[in-house]
């Protein structure tokens, strides 16, 4: 729906993770001089703050959320918060994360559930950026990136209509639609019902702009009014003092979205358990996503924009536990429903920067448990690791997405393994191809998908293979980004160890590819010339990607290609495609 | 008075989105079909023949050869011609239709994204049978499709784009009461006879029947003009935008613009026409009554606390139902003064749908006897009828 929504849902809901976060440090912390050397301090506590909200806030990581874009899955959001909270020294396992990001999204559906007026959305934005400047009132420099956020902010949004925000509003309710998870601090509010529905107030003040009910007025022709009735409701409205300010500084006078946490009002969450919730979440799973590439790249793009500090080698990183005690937190991973639980992404995408030591690794910490049964299976843990690393020094990143126990449809999820730089991008995913379906699929699991080298493109397309079956494949998978690698100069690395360098003159929808005026080298490292080879796409590990390539605008003009093909002669003439489905 | 009577269970919740929910009239003892949008799927729900039980379908909606991305509906509604009866779906990808029950694909129109600004939001919204062959359906950008539907077959045109809107289309919606549309689809009717009834489903012939027959008296009742006044530029289409801009149309084989109503400031959510009476329900909780064929604001009710969702009108009496984001479902009864010809609007009924946000509310029939409401979240669709 609204492609402006992605700002909003991430600055609040970053709002709620810091003011959590802020309520559990302060209740762990100890004084300076008393803690231990793995104790936390409140010095630890400004620092992982600080460390979080300078991440957050990063500039290049703003200007990617807010270039318009759809919405994506709540895993994926998921992932990019679980980086978020390992921004710093502090460590949450994967109970806590769990717990912390539950509380997060409740607290912000409650939020844009309530709000008065769609506008109002930006007022409890504005709340949570005044209290989180508040965190940082003594670090001007992170005080100029938020207020550089606040301004972007205002621009972006402050000339959109009314209609713009109510569909903001409910691109955002459709996002939190079926989560009812019971959080205690609304539950003591008397604010949520123990189904995990919120309570709507019947009584208070009406929104800005809108009149107490129960006038009706009548005209004639002339515009006189000529009649005036009063009805009565159950309701008891009031008319409101004053709108809240839009502006950098003001009174936003709405109170949502402002910390509703005190030391004294602890973090909490019951797990609604109904059947009739499992239910919904099940379904979801199944439910094939032909987003996922995108949400991949979304991904992808999003984390490249996120510094994540490591630990350095004295320091051991200091756990904090949303729970009262350990045991609890045990327990809770342990309770905890399969479909609830976000093990899902498991994203080690590692950059070729040695020197610099940047790396944005999760699973070496903790919060992403490894792979367990249902996923090594789903997910297909019989993918054959990427080979040696490469050249400088690059650890092999690999961003793999599982799936729950329902076994979600593995067509249309890709994984995308290494992403490597020194000369050529390296890329590769697993098509659903020769995939079982997963655990569901009847125990067929997952023999590895047939690695699938992608390649970028350059100003050259391809022809459209006539036959259907192979534009529905090509159009499925990243194969098309091979595809759009027509005419371009790459290497293909064989699964024997040789490899072949050449002119890229045809890639089928099985990733055989044609090279000309190849030079082969063996696995011996003998070289020899040929004037054209054709590569069976099984035997294919890596295909490089050449640097002039833009990954997204290859896929896209390939799309089109077969877009046009497929519509020749207009979009309703012609034979179709894809036949109407049959009447069962 | 009305009465919550037993609930139908849905099995997905429904979203979010203005008129969430369609009911498929049918006459005598037939039960009615409901329609909710989820996400990318919409659940029907028919209650099973034996009055107990309820048979459920999901339909997903089908991309049409499209594999990129899944898109989200916007909103589901039958479009009961005389000729057949359709259910139309608006996506953020196209407008698809299909065979009243959901398992025929009749046609798929998808929208031309490219030709957008990156940072709009690019769906269909708003939709409604006109004119006896024609279903409306708006876009994103302000466009009207106007589709011209044969008896049968899938030879289904574009015969008409309306450009008058600058704002995303909210709803659209046909003259309900006695206009010429209706006595044009009733003389259409009984001169295709038998033929022109195979194709229906069992009893919507009858009901365009009934419909129409009994809004006749109704309307000598409650205008007392002559028709002829009535004829003559009371309109039979009215659309609405996000900016609360309505559009009064002509339906013929051009459509003609009647009148323009300007925006106040305020977004237009639903809209309805009743004898010559547009009814339009806005994002302040007001509920305006216009003129049809001049555009005069005849009367403005303060009706809801928040964002209206839903606005419903029971031809036969005139009923108006509306549904809101404040939880409560208001009944009304429009008319019109016999001697001032002024129109008038009184209250009939509130009800608190309690902790939810209402999206959609239906007349279950055309005398507004029974009425159906859901909601944000809400896996259910409450029915009240009148005690």
């Amino acid at each position: 729906m609204s492609a402006r929504t992605l700002p909003l849902l991430f600055l609040n809901l970053g709002g709620e993770m810091l003011y959590i976060l802020d309520q559990r440090l302060r209740a762990q912390s100890i004084p300076g001089e008393k803690a231990r050397k793995d104790e936390w301090t409140d010095v630890d506590r400004k620092r992982v703050m600080n460390d979080i909200i300078t991440t957050m806030f990063n500039k290049k990581f703003m200007e990617e959320l807010f270039k318009p874009q759809e919405l994506y899955s709540k895993k994926a959001l998921r992932t990019v918060y679980d980086r978020l909270a390992h921004a710093s020294i502090m460590r949450l396992n994967q109970a806590s994360m769990d717990k912390l990001y539950d509380l997060m999204t409740m607290a912000f559906k409650y939020q844009v559930l309530l709000c008065p007026r769609p506008k109002d959305i930006l007022l409890v934005t504005f709340n949570h950026l005044d209290a989180i400047k508040d965190f940082v009132r003594d670090s001007p420099g992170i005080l100029n990136q938020v207020d550089e956020t606040f301004r972007q902010l205002i621009e972006t949004y402050s000339c959109l209509s009314a209609g713009e925000f109510q569909l903001i509003r409910q691109t955002l309710l459709i996002f939190f639609q079926d989560m009812h998870i019971r959080v205690s601090i609304f539950l003591k509010d008397k604010v949520q019902n123990s189904n995990g529905r919120f309570v709507l107030p019947i009584s208070g003040p009406v929104p800005w702009g809108t009149e107490v009910p129960g006038l009706i007025r009548m005209f004639n022709r002339n515009g006189d009014e000529v009649k005036r009735t009063e009805f009565t409701t159950d309701g008891n409205y009031v008319t409101p003092q004053r709108e809240g300010s839009f502006d950098l500084y003001g009174d936003r006078v709405l109170k949502l979205g402002t910390n509703m946490y005190s030391v004294s009002r602890p973090v909490e969450t019951h797990m609604s358990g109904s059947s009739k919730n499992l239910a919904s979440h099940a379904k979801e799973n199944i439910a094939p996503n032909p987003l996922a590439k995108e949400e991949l790249n979304f991904l992808a793009r999003l984390l490249g924009g996120l510094e994540i500090k490591k630990p350095g080698g004295s320091e051991t990183g200091f756990r904090l536990n949303l729970f009262t005690t350990d045991e609890e937190e045990e327990h809770a991973a342990l309770t905890r429903p399969e479909e609830l639980s976000y093990k899902v992404i498991n994203i080690e995408a590692t950059q070729g920067f040695t020197g610099i030591g940047k790396q944005l690794g999760m699973s070496q910490y903790s919060p992403v448990r490894p792979s367990k049964g249902p996923r090594a299976g789903a997910a297909g843990g019989a993918l054959p690791h990427p080979g040696g690393a490469g050249g400088g020094g690059a650890a092999p990143g690999e961003l793999r997405e599982g799936r729950g126990p329902a076994g979600a449809d593995g067509r249309a999820l890709s994984d995308i393994k290494g992403l490597r730089t020194p000369d050529c991008d390296r890329l590769r995913a697993g098509t659903g191809r020769g995939r079982g379906r997963g655990r569901a699929g009847g125990g067929r699991s997952a023999q590895a998908g047939p690695p699938l080298p992608a390649g970028g493109a350059g100003g050259r397309a391809m022809e459209v293979s006539h036959s259907v079956k192979e534009r529905t494949i090509a159009e499925n998978s990243l194969v098309i980004l091979l595809q759009g690698l027509h005419g371009h100069v790459t290497t293909v690395d064989l699964r024997d160890e040789s490899t072949a360098t050449g002119r890229v003159t045809n890639v089928d929808a099985f990733m055989n590819v044609r090279l000309a005026k190849v030079t082969f080298t063996d696995r011996q490292g003998t070289v020899s010339h040929l004037d054209e080879l054709f590569v069976t796409g099984r035997n294919i590990r890596y295909v490089h990607i050449p640097d002039e390539v833009d990954i997204r605008a290859t896929i896209e003009r390939q799309l089109q290609a077969i877009h046009r093909v497929r519509y020749f002669g207009g979009r309703d003439k012609g034979r179709k495609e894809f036949p109407r489905a049959k009447h069962k | 008075m009305y009465r919550r009577e037993q609930s139908i269970p849905l099995r997905s919740s429904s979203a979010a989105l203005y008129n969430n929910l369609s009911v498929l009239r049918l006459p005598g003892r037939q039960p009615a079909c409901f329609g909710a949008v989820h996400g990318p799927s919409l659940g029907l729900v028919s209650a099973a023949a034996d009055g107990l039980g309820f048979s459920h379908r999901q339909l997903q909606a089908k991309e049409g050869g499209m594999a990129v991305g899944a898109s989200v509906l916007t909103q589901a509604a039958w479009c009961v011609l005389p000729s057949r009866v359709l259910l139309v779906l608006t996506s953020q990808k196209g407008i698809q239709m299909y065979e009243s029950d959901g398992s025929i694909m009749v046609y798929w129109h998808a929208l031309d994204v490219t030709e957008h600004p990156p940072a709009q939001a690019v769906f269909a919204r708003g939709i409604a049978a006109a004119g006896g062959r024609f279903v409306c359906v708006g876009t994103s950008s302000g466009l009207v499709l106007v589709f011209d539907i044969p008896p049968k077959g899938t030879n289904i045109t574009v015969s008409e784009v309306l450009e008058q809107h600058r704002d995303a289309i909210t709803d659209i919606a046909a003259e309900l009461g006695q206009a010429p549309a209706v006595a044009l689809l009733c003389s259409r009717f009984s001169g295709t006879g038998k033929r022109g009834s195979k194709n229906l489903l069992p009893g919507v012939s009858q009901l365009l029947a009934a419909g129409g027959g009994a809004g006749r008296p109704e309307r000598c009742r409650g205008g007392g003009r002559p028709a002829s006044t009535l004829q003559e530029g009371a309109g039979d289409l009215v659309t609405a935008d996000d900016a609360g801009t309505l559009c009064v149309w002509s339906v013929g084989e051009e459509f003609a613009l009647l009148s323009k109503i300007p925006a106040f400031g305020c977004a237009c959510s639903s809209v309805k026409l009743w004898n010559g009476i547009v009814a339009a329900g806005y994002g302040n909780g007001q509920i305006r009554l216009y003129e049809a064929a001049t555009g005069l604001l005849r009367a403005e009710v303060n009706a809801h606390a928040r964002w209206i969702y839903a606005l419903d009108l029971a031809p036969q009496t005139g009923k108006l139902l509306s549904g809101a984001e404040d939880s409560f479902v208001h009944v009304w009864k429009l008319g019109r003064n016999p001697d001032t010809d002024d129109v008038e609007i009184e209250h009939c009924h509130a009800e608190c749908v309690t902790d939810t946000q209402v999206c959609g509310a239906r007349f279950c029939d055309p005398e507004g006897n029974s009425f159906a409401v859901t909601g944000y979240d809400l896996s259910e669709i409450f029915r009240y009828g009148r005690a």
